[in-house]
């Protein structure tokens, strides 16, 4: 049997190789560029491989936890396996957080699933911040470097007008569609992690003020995926990100607003 | 009657599992086993630091009172508060 066509990466320190029907490859690689897939061949002596195929059904994917993924669009099943692998199975330090960047500067955002994080970051990718992730914070654990997980967005049809997205490409109510991040603006570097934003989404008008640098502490290992990995070192990790950061309560009704806020902050300081 | 106290009043002592770190004026304890983490304001981590396997809560009370230049009864209710969380918490321990 001759394999499907291999896209490989390197994500979150993990050489990964994901397999897709033929006919899909050049589809798949191009939405998935941001990610980092469609450049040279996965080299590591150990790589992460993970499949997509089609049946009559859809497409699919099984995770190594033997979860099976189902979806009609190829990509949205490619990023749900490569994010449910790799933000459990990196050597990083993986927070559910979205995360952007601006001069250099991290700017995270923990929050778990459907609790406006995804939308959250779009709103600041829209505003000017850098695009990181939308999902995970990954911080090596030796070098407290942070690594990008640049995975389109999935946005809802509540949020598309929110964002200004165009209107044609809306998808219908109680459904998503993926949006590459060359939308919303532009990707972001950063180096380390400098401001934690713990949010609030009480209908306040937007504002930010800051809170103890414990606190953050708490907010990175509560809505870690792999601490369990190696639990002292996540703990030193979250102490010494949360040491050499800003940590801020927002508190805010619309997304947007907020970003508007936060983007204003950083051109004043 | 300090709640955190058994009836025999045997002292706690820290789980030797737990990790601390001091960031800023806060202490944060880490236990592995349940990945719990406790934040500790000063005062409270000046109760963590005399709780040393033998003192009493009461005794605990009476020292921070002198550090503190006040009564002990005050203070004896957030010792006990601050013990009883942390004990059930399993950050502090019994023989």
């Amino acid at each position: 049997l001759i394999p499907d066509p291999g896209l490989d990466a390197e994500l979150l320190g993990v050489s990964v190789r994901l397999r897709v029907p033929p006919h899909l490859v050049d589809e798949i690689g191009r939405q998935l560029a941001p990610l980092g897939f469609g450049g040279r061949a996965a080299t590591a002596a150990e790589v992460l491989e993970i499949a997509v195929r089609q049946d009559d059904r859809g497409f699919r994917a099984t995770t190594s936890a033997g979860t099976e993924l189902r979806d009609d669009d190829p990509v949205a099943i490619a990023v749900a396996a490569l994010t449910a692998e790799l933000v459990t199975g990196s050597p990083c330090f993986c927070v559910h957080a979205g995360v952007v960047a601006h001069a250099g500067r991290a700017w995270v955002v923990p929050g778990t699933s459907g609790h406006g994080k995804t939308t959250l970051t779009a709103a600041l990718v829209k505003a000017g911040f850098g695009y990181i992730s939308d999902e995970v914070l990954a911080i090596d654990r030796v070098s407290h470097a942070v690594y990008p997980f640049r995975r389109p967005l999935a946005l809802s049809h509540d949020v598309w007008p929110l964002l200004g997205l165009d209107a044609a490409l809306r998808p219908d109510p109680g459904r998503e569609r993926l949006v590459a991040p060359a939308v919303l603006g532009s990707g972001g570097e950063a180096d380390r992690v400098t401001d934690i934003v713990l949010t609030c989404r009480d209908g306040s008008t937007p504002s930010v003020s800051a809170l103890p640098r414990a606190s953050a502490v708490t907010a990175l290992l509560e809505h870690s995926f792999n601490h369990y990995r190696d639990p002292d070192s996540s703990f030193r990790v979250a102490v010494e990100t949360a040491r050499h950061a800003n940590v801020w309560l927002a508190r805010y009704d619309d997304a947007p607003g907020l970003a508007r806020l936060l983007m204003d902050r950083v051109r004043l300081a | 009657m300090i709640r955190s106290m058994p009836p025999g009043g045997e002292p706690l002592r820290h789980d030797d599992s737990v990790v601390v770190e001091q960031v800023e004026d806060e202490l944060c304890l880490y236990r592995p086993q349940s990945s719990d983490v406790a934040v500790l304001n000063p005062t409270a981590a000046d109760i963590w630091a005399l709780v040393d396997g033998k003192s009493s809560a009461r005794q605990i009370a009476t020292q921070l009172a002198r550090t503190y230049a006040q009564c002990a009864d005050g203070i004896a209710v957030e010792v006990e508060s601050v013990l009883s969380d942390l004990a059930e918490r399993g950050f502090l321990v019994r023989d």
